[in-house]
């Protein structure tokens, strides 16, 4: 939601296009496998014409080649197109001009998708088209454009610089998700992500104890849950509606929860239990969280840190604050230094009165140079290095 | 829309403006230090003597071992929101804290932490002279602002230092492991006195979360004694502050007839007549392990 907030009131930039080729010569380049050096000649910080200009010319490209050629054209260009994108930043800070946030790339990157998913496709789907859907999902995902991947309806697409686009106001409004699941519909990772995108709306729901808040967050809705399909109410409902609808998203999500977790998939299954109890937590059901956290194996370093740092976290809600704080503690040998256990443990000592302690473990997290690895920021912000292995399977198999 | 965030913000920090207490407490063994602003208007009042302060520890007299109006070092810790809801602001954010940090005394010391999704100190506490560069900060999306606050307010001030905390921020946490009562429970505990330097351009389309996030950090800010303060009026603001810190009285008294564990609510008079605002902290908590 956060990054939605970073739409508001950012103009167009003035810079001019750094473009060093034609956007055909560009898409020549990419089509013969230079893709770092095609990607690099349209770099910009004018985001905005830039999206505007690749994909008109991308679309000229297309319709140059044979009949023959168009279908791996079109491949190609829909490849190229989110590689460009993702050589930009969503969050740009320049030395004497301050700060600049790319607004311009979190529409831009809708404006791209949106013309790219709709480019005529081969059947069946090809590989490259599979990473293409891979990368451009983790695109949404790691900038939290959760409407954009899975829709938000009575949602139109203008804006001042890429225009009123036919085709971003249908990707918006459907969930770009949904496209991907159509053409790749056995695909565990959407069924991840659906899991992450359930999540985020949950998220608050504990903290801010009003279910009234659920509803009131802009960007409610699910289309889709899992294999669950929930009907979510826009606008200003009433309060009974409130309560149903409130009523019937927890229902849905438990019930795919529930489906999820006993996936024959042992990643998957996991997955789906850490994130069925995340989400209990976030409703306050501690017990219950505590409950699912047991079901789980300990099979990888990640479940080694995040198991105990839930049971911590809910046992402590339970007022089970001395086991809470070995839960953590058991965390931090998995995780040295993770800022997520640090922060959950040292309050625990700085309210216990033990502050010397509190403060030697919140100086080791927080003083850097470089903060440790926390299985819990991949957990709640996602992977970061999944776009680039995404976006580097789709470059191998143009190849 | 817009009207409405400025009633909300302006609510707030009226609110804050009849609670703003100046602390601090410290306590080592079973002493405690207090610190006490008297102001007639907007002038110190200077020249008081113990004999002219009542002070009540958990409702029982406590006699005042020693007053000073010695200039206590300060050891100010700033902490700089850096997430995405405020990129509007971090350039006012890093001149403003250039700013603070040149009105600083040698005597001064100062660091720096930053957060968004994550927490770095930058610049340990070191003397206040010493330049800050602000330069290579980079942004970053998310904000873990209560478990920044947290760090910055758990640093272990020396008991003859008195630590001041600002943050500059939108108060709208999106990240942190620490929620809102935990840190009003820290705050309340803490030795330092935070303030805050609300950004609030552009937040319109969350005001429910930013409300409740607002409400928790400035209510934080209260429970240490110090207040919001609007972005523009940052360094002025700061300067009444610490020139309020340079002003005050340290009370030090010994614990008499109380248990030293536990909250303790403190309450401090001035026996002069005229109207006089006296500041000091509403309590504190003590720990038998001290």
């Amino acid at each position: 939601m956060i990054l939605v907030v970073l739409l508001l009131g950012l103009g167009a930039s003035t810079n001019a296009i750094g473009q060093r080729l034609s956007i055909a010569d560009a898409l020549d380049l990419y089509n013969r496998g230079e893709h770092l050096r095609a990607r690099a000649a349209v770099s910009s910080t004018d985001l905005g014409p830039m999206f505007v200009k690749l994909t008109t010319e991308a679309d000229k490209w297309i319709k140059a080649g044979t009949d023959a050629e168009r279908p791996r054209r079109r491949t190609v260009a829909a490849a190229f197109a989110i590689d460009v994108v993702s050589t930009h930043q969503p969050v740009i800070l320049t030395g004497s001009t301050g700060v600049r946030m790319t607004g311009d790339r979190l529409r831009g990157q809708l404006f791209v998708i949106a013309w790219a998913c709709q480019l005529p496709k081969s059947t069946p789907p090809s590989t490259a088209e599979y990473w293409w859907f891979m990368a451009s999902v983790e695109m949404f995902v790691q900038t939290s454009q959760w409407d954009d991947l899975t829709g938000r309806p009575r949602s139109g697409y203008a804006d001042p610089v890429l225009g009123s686009f036919a085709a971003a106001s249908n990707e918006r409004q459907q969930g770009h998700l949904w496209h991907a699941k159509a053409r790749f519909p056995d695909e565990l990772r959407w069924r991840r992500v659906t899991l992450q995108r359930a999540e985020e709306e949950f998220r608050d729901f504990g903290r801010l104890k009003s279910e009234k808040v659920l509803m009131q967050a802009p960007t409610l809705r699910f289309d889709e849950l899992s294999e669950a399909s929930v009907q979510m109410l826009t606008g200003p409902p009433s309060t009974e509606k409130e309560k149903i609808v409130a009523r019937d998203v927890w229902s849905s999500l438990r019930s795919a929860l529930d489906d999820l977790a006993d996936d024959p998939n042992p990643d998957l299954r996991a997955e789906a239990r850490l994130h069925a109890a995340y989400w209990r937590m976030c409703l306050r059901d501690w017990q219950g969280a505590l409950e699912q956290l047991a079901t789980i194996e300990l099979r990888t370093d990640r479940e080694r840190f995040l198991i105990p740092l839930f049971r911590g976290w809910s046992l402590q809600r339970l007022g089970r604050t001395r086991e809470a704080s070995d839960a953590y503690r058991l965390a931090l040998e998995r995780a040295p230094r993770a800022q997520s256990a640090t922060t959950l443990l040292a309050p625990i000592e700085f309210l216990d009165g033990r502050r010397e302690e509190a403060y030697r473990l919140l100086d080791a997290a927080f003083s850097g140079p470089d903060a440790a690895p926390d299985p819990w920021i991949a957990f709640r912000f996602g992977e970061p290095d999944r776009l680039s292995l995404y976006l580097d399977n789709l470059r191998k198999a143009l190849q | 829309m817009k009207r409405l965030r400025l009633v909300v913000a302006c609510g707030l920090l009226g609110a804050v403006a009849v609670e703003a207490q100046q602390p601090v407490f410290r306590a080592t063994t079973d002493r405690v230090t207090i610190d006490v602003s008297v102001r007639r208007g907007r002038d110190p009042v200077r020249g008081l003597t113990s004999a002219d302060f009542v002070l009540d520890d958990n409702g029982v007299l406590q006699e005042i071992d020693a007053i000073s109006t010695d200039s206590l070092p300060v050891d100010v810790t700033l902490a700089m929101d850096l997430s995405g809801s405020v990129l509007g602001s971090i350039n006012r954010f890093k001149s403003n804290i250039t700013t603070i940090a040149k009105t600083l005394r040698p005597i001064d010391r100062l660091r720096l932490v930053v957060f968004s999704h994550g927490v770095l100190q930058v610049e340990a506490m070191r003397p206040a002279t010493s330049p800050l560069v602000l330069d290579a900060i980079a942004p970053g999306a998310y904000t873990s602002m209560n478990d920044a606050l947290f760090y910055a307010l758990a640093w272990p001030a020396d008991v003859e230092r008195r630590h001041l905390v600002v943050a500059f921020t939108d108060g709208y946490d999106t990240s942190s492991m620490l929620d809102d009562e935990r840190l009003g429970a820290i705050a309340a505990r803490s030795d330092a006195v935070l303030h805050v330097v609300l950004a609030g351009e552009r937040l319109q389309a969350v005001g429910t979360f930013l409300a409740t996030g607002r409400a928790s950090l400035v209510a934080a800010a209260s429970r240490t004694g110090g207040a919001a303060h609007p972005l523009g009026d940052a360094v002025k603001s700061f300067k009444e502050v610490f020139d309020e810190f340079r002003t005050s009285y340290v009370l030090r008294y010994t614990l008499r007839g109380v248990k030293p564990e536990g909250w303790h609510d403190v309450t401090v008079k001035v026996i002069r007549p005229g109207s006089l605002t006296v500041r000091a902290r509403r309590g504190y908590f003590g720990s038998a392990a001290r």
